[in-house]
């Protein structure tokens, strides 16, 4: 069977010219943390129901269990819009890791 | 490119774009370089020239990525000033276009097209004007949900959260029928001049449709159109925001007959098409699990049971086009929840 990247070969050799954009960045996971003793944790709340509790839940958990440092809470204004990007610098420059909730 | 092509490599050109991901599950034109060439230059635009960076994962909307997905879907080169424009449009921050693509709702971007470009490229704005049998309404609104599935990697069941989808997510354009309307069109209500050919781009459900015959009187057809809009399962009656009435033309002129205007039907519909807070409560969104993000106005007592929840904060978000051909319909076009855009095609 044709894998995708086969097929995506294959077209571009018939001369087909693909209808994918450019990424701006690449998507790539953010490199992996070797212990969380000592991390701050930062969490992202998006209004959704619970999920202020999901979130406060895991991050004492980190904490208790698994020695992680300070927490910065930061909600967005509403779950269907982006986060203002001051909430997102914030986390990016005082925070270690990331957790966002909730998906529905 | 060749002048004889067997079966084979005939058929090849058609099922490769299916191997390699790149359709909405029905089949594309072959993008070949020769055609999308020949849509970047009916642009107008340079080929690298960027248009946006589609969420949810920011691929950059060229022009030449753009004319792609217009060949794809099957259009004229001189669709193309259109499909830039709608594609532009959503990306205005109050549309929240990358929400709309990976959100579990059903909504999706309608493209409504105004002016006199619509007779120039053939666009449908009359009879059976949300369905089928149209090359420029199929295929407008099929380059741009390719363009946004496509550069934006929205893909269905990937970033695409969509838990139903609906037939939208194919195509989805229409023109507004200025021609057998008795009021002002949307594009010049919101500033432009009648002659200026424009695009408004709304993020929505399907049509539900008004059926609506037995009665010529005003407040019969809007205490149905209310009716329809005040339901508990469309986004509007816990977040109100903007939503959109499609008024079909014998609907239109019923109203404007006995000397109604948009805003006395806007009027009309914002204080009528209202639940009270018992029955949100019983069945609509509303709860411990919403009180997080429960945006109701202010002037909404919710101690009250017996308060009015309206569909909208104010009657102007109720907006109104004519579109369709003729009988006794109109249509309600409930929304995400966030606003239309409406933008002159430069």
């Amino acid at each position: 069977m044709t894998t995708i990247t086969q097929a995506q070969e294959r077209a571009s050799s018939l001369g087909l010219i693909d209808p994918f954009g450019a990424m701006k960045a690449e998507a790539s996971g953010a490199p992996r943390l070797d212990t969380f003793a000592g991390k701050r944790i930062g969490l992202l709340d998006n209004r959704k129901g619970n999920a202020d509790h999901l979130l406060q839940a895991l991050a004492s958990r980190l904490q208790t269990q698994y020695g992680a440092a300070e927490i910065i809470l930061r909600q967005k204004a509403t779950y269907s819009r982006q986060a203002q990007p001051e909430i997102l610098e914030q986390l990016a420059r005082d925070a270690d890791f990331v957790i966002a909730a909730i998906g529905d | 490119m060749t002048n004889e092509l067997s079966s084979q490599a005939l058929r090849e050109l058609f099922e490769v774009p299916f191997a390699a991901g790149w359709t909405d599950g029905l089949p594309v034109i072959p993008p070949t370089r020769d055609l999308v060439d020949e849509f970047v230059a009916a642009s107008g635009r340079a080929a690298d020239e960027l248009i946006a960076e589609i969420p949810p994962l920011y691929g950059a909307a060229t022009i030449e990525k753009i004319a792609v997905n217009a060949v794809m879907a099957g259009c004229l080169p001189e669709y193309m000033p259109v499909i830039v424009t709608a594609l532009r449009l959503v990306m205005q921050d109050t549309f929240s276009v990358g929400g709309m693509q990976c959100s579990t709702h059903m909504s999706t971007p309608l493209v409504i097209v105004h002016g006199p470009i619509r007779n120039e490229l053939g666009i449908n704005s009359g009879a059976n004007v949300f369905g089928q049998g149209n090359r420029a309404n199929a295929t407008i609104g099929r380059a741009v949900h390719l363009a946004l599935v496509n550069i934006g990697g929205s893909f269905p069941g990937e970033a695409d959260k969509s838990t139903l989808g609906h037939p939208g997510k194919y195509t989805y354009c229409i023109g507004e029928n200025e021609e057998d309307s008795p009021f002002t069109p949307l594009h010049v209500d919101r500033g432009l001049t009648a002659e200026t050919s424009a695009v408004t781009v709304y993020g929505c459900e399907g049509p539900h449709n008004i059926n609506h015959q037995a009665s010529r009187d005003p407040f019969a057809f809007l205490t149905c159109m209310a009716d329809v809009m005040a339901n508990l399962g469309s986004n509007h009656i816990y977040i109100q925001g903007e939503s959109f009435v499609v008024l079909g033309p014998e609907h239109a002129n019923d109203l404007a007959d006995c000397g109604w205007k948009k805003p006395d039907i806007q009027q009309y519909l914002f204080e009528h098409a209202r639940r009270p807070l018992r029955d949100v409560k019983r069945g609509g969104i509303y709860g411990p699990e919403t009180e997080r993000y429960n945006f109701f106005p202010r002037w909404i007592d919710q101690s009250d049971d017996d308060a009015m929840v309206p569909v909208a904060r104010r009657a102007s978000d109720i907006t109104i086009i004519v579109s369709g051909g003729s009988g006794k319909h109109s249509a309600y076009l409930p929304g995400w929840g966030t606003r239309s855009v409406t933008g002159a095609i430069l």
